[in-house]
């Protein structure tokens, strides 16, 4: 155990369940017992009736016996400690504090006149009884501590496996992400870059041969390829970047929806619009959603506008984005010609299975008050744990640990009940999922089972 | 006036006026690098802050220490906008110009009402001469707006927008507006008299129902609308 705040749980959960099994055992045996046998007393000693005074005050006085008998019990295991012992120490323990029981019982009784100090062989062998009770209810208690420590520990395996499983998936996917921006900015930067040298290039032959009186027909040719390689920048290359990672991810939300529509051609007309609460959490420069979150709300509305304007021949789309319990709700509305006869969202579909786990959706529908379709989307937002359970606090404090120079981690957590670990590592290493967990006991140590 | 603490600060030329006093934050070294050094060739501005990362700048750029802050928007540690935002929160006089290889001026269609003012936006791609980077810093720290030349001049205005009921003068116009010139330049550039730049202007401000004497910078409102309105493909 490496958190002293969880261990302090832990032993004070197992001295609960030690004082409270040994509570019920002595209740079965030293109360509940207790009139049954003062009733036999009374009725052996005379023949007379038995009257409630007496009797009562009998039953007053063993169970008074009994439960400083008890008394002592706890007392010695308070002094012995036996919930941080384990094996053969724990029976000695037991054996000695149904012991002290047994002693402390004998002087008890003939102190009480139960047994006169002749009868003292009678008040032994009584004392041995009270030590065998005492030690089968001790020996109960801590074999209930000890099934409930294995389920425990059973528990926190699995939560253990569960999260290095989620966190190794979720490191996977941030992975994939991060090639697929540095691939993109790749595409974007050098790739462009190259093509636009290129062209100059051949633009430059183009005015050589022309100024050397070669055939037009070749001139032609040259600047018709400098046209086609302005083509391959300008769209194909572009288009493959935006594929690949969207414009304006790193900028929030907003701003990649907002970099997505101002890409319309000038003929589609478009409005955007914006809550307050949705610019606070992922406008202005601010991104609270994990990039896997951000991106779906991308990719959705590029798939809403792309249905638009092949299939509905929209020339109008709009655009809004607001906050409703704690998801952030997209709404697309076309003027087009809306889902037609036969409706084949084959694509949100596909957004729809990866919305569902995390508590999201996707609809569309023909109602749009644009007249044509209409796709509305909830993404829940992510946020960081607050008041999560102690296994989300501790992977939020493991992700602040292992920020330092070689790791950039952080521990988002949705609003439902899912775990996710978002690890970036800084771009020259390459993430090892399973060496981001290398101790994993020391995340499993601090999970604790939400009470 | 604070003197900072950066230790770059304070720095003062032999010139007569006080030079503009500009941070540089870009997260590549050799854009930054060629950044700082255009600008220290400028005898009007004083590079007082350098910063590679948003963690970097927040800690050196302290209230009323420089008049413009020039932030790479794709940071690796953050990114401009917010960066932008937050530096603006706690120095309202402050111009913030964004350098970006992507066309992010959208991005100004959001910042809180109160902040509009003295923001500009110029593509890392052709903001490589020294005339443009100057002209947008002494824009931006007086509270005016500049595009990006290339990108303005590239804008068509989108279908069903109040920017297409512009006349095709009148939209020449606004886009050397967005530019950031004065309407001396402005009427220098298209050819015309001041006063029938005025006349346009106003004309403009009708037809995209600009209130030329409301509460917000009617100039900034008609840049924040060619953004809006424009469609930049």
């Amino acid at each position: 155990m490496s958190d002293p705040r969880s261990e302090l749980r832990d032993r004070r959960t197992d001295r609960r369940v030690l004082i409270g099994t040994v509570l019920v055992v002595f209740v079965v045996f030293g109360v509940a017992t207790v009139p049954q046998i003062a009733l036999q007393s009374a009725m052996n000693d005379s023949d007379a009736p038995v009257e409630l005074a007496p009797l009562l005050m009998d039953i007053g006085r063993r169970i008074l016996a009994n439960v400083v008998v008890l008394a002592v019990v706890f007392g010695v295991l308070a002094l012995l400690r036996p919930l941080s012992h384990r094996g053969p120490r724990l029976v000695v323990d037991a054996v000695i504090a149904a012991a002290a029981a047994g002693l402390v019982r004998a002087p008890l009784q003939i102190l009480r006149g139960q047994y006169s100090l002749d009868e003292a062989p009678k008040a032994l062998v009584e004392s041995f009884t009270v030590f065998l009770l005492a030690f089968v209810m001790i020996m109960v208690g801590l074999e209930h501590v000890a099934a409930r420590r294995r389920i425990r520990e059973q528990e926190r395996a699995s939560m253990r496996q569960t999260l290095i499983a989620s966190a190794a998936l979720d490191a996977l996917a941030a992975e994939e992400l991060r090639v697929r921006r540095d691939v993109a900015e790749g595409l974007h930067g050098t790739v462009q870059q190259n093509l636009v040298v290129l062209a100059v290039r051949v633009d430059d032959v183009a005015n050589r041969l022309e100024a050397s009186g070669t055939p037009c027909a070749d001139v032609d040719e040259l600047r018709d390829i400098r046209r086609s390689i302005d083509h391959i920048r300008e769209t194909d290359v572009r288009t493959l970047s935006q594929l690949l990672y969207p414009v304006g991810m790193e900028l929030g939300a907003v701003a990649a929806l907002r970099l997505l529509l101002q890409r319309l051609p000038g003929t589609i007309a478009s409005t955007i619009s914006i809550s307050d609460e949705v610019l606070d959490l992922e406008g202005n420069g601010n991104t609270v959603l994990t990039v896997d979150r951000r991106l779906l709300l991308v990719r959705i509305a590029e798939e809403a506008l792309s249905n638009a304007l092949r299939h509905g021949r929209a020339s109008s789309v709009s655009l809004a984005l607001s906050l409703v319990d704690g998801a952030i709700v997209l709404v697309f509305d076309d003027d087009g010609f809306g889902l037609g006869p036969s409706p084949s969202p084959s694509g949100l579909a596909r957004f729809s299975e990866r919305l569902q786990p995390i508590g999201g959706a996707v609809e569309f529908g023909d109602d749009s008050p644009l007249g044509g379709a209409r796709l509305i989307a909830r993404v829940p937002v992510n946020r960081a744990a607050s008041a999560g359970s102690g296994g989300r606090q501790a992977v939020a404090q493991l992700a602040h640990e292992r920020r330092d120079d070689s790791l950039e981690a952080a521990a988002i957590f949705s609003s439902d009940s899912e775990l996710t670990l978002v690890a970036r590592p800084a771009v020259e290493d390459v993430i090892d999922p399973v060496k981001l967990f290398e101790t994993p006991k020391t995340i499993g140590d601090r999970l604790e089972p939400t009470q | 006036m604070q003197s900072g603490n950066t230790g770059l600060a304070g720095v003062v030329t032999a010139t007569g006026s006080t030079p503009l006093r500009v941070a540089v934050v870009e997260d590549q070294p050799l854009y930054r690098a060629m950044l700082v050094t255009l600008l220290e060739a400028e005898p009007d501005v004083t590079v007082v802050v350098v910063a590679s990362g948003v963690s970097e700048a927040r800690a050196l750029i302290t209230p009323g220490l420089i008049d413009v802050a020039i932030l790479d928007v794709e940071l690796g540690d953050g990114n401009g906008i917010g960066l932008g935002v937050s530096l603006r929160r706690l120095d309202d006089d402050l111009g913030i110009l964004l350098l970006s290889s992507h066309d992010v001026m959208s991005l100004l269609l959001d910042l809180p009402v109160d902040m509009t003012k003295g923001w500009s936006y110029l593509s890392k791609n052709s903001s490589t001469t020294a005339d443009l980077v100057m002209h947008a810093i002494r824009e931006t720290a007086t509270g005016g707006t500049v595009l990006d030349p290339a990108l303005v001049q590239r804008a068509t205005p989108r279908s069903g927008s109040a920017m297409a009921g512009l006349s095709p003068r009148q939209y020449q116009v606004l886009q050397v507006l967005a530019e950031g010139l004065s309407n001396v330049g402005i009427g220098e550039r298209l050819g015309i008299s001041p006063r029938s730049v005025e006349n346009h202007i106003n004309a403009i401000y009708a037809t995209l129902n600009i209130e030329s004497n409301g509460g917000r910078n009617p100039r900034v409102a008609a840049v924040l609308q060619f953004i809006e309105e424009s469609a930049r493909v």
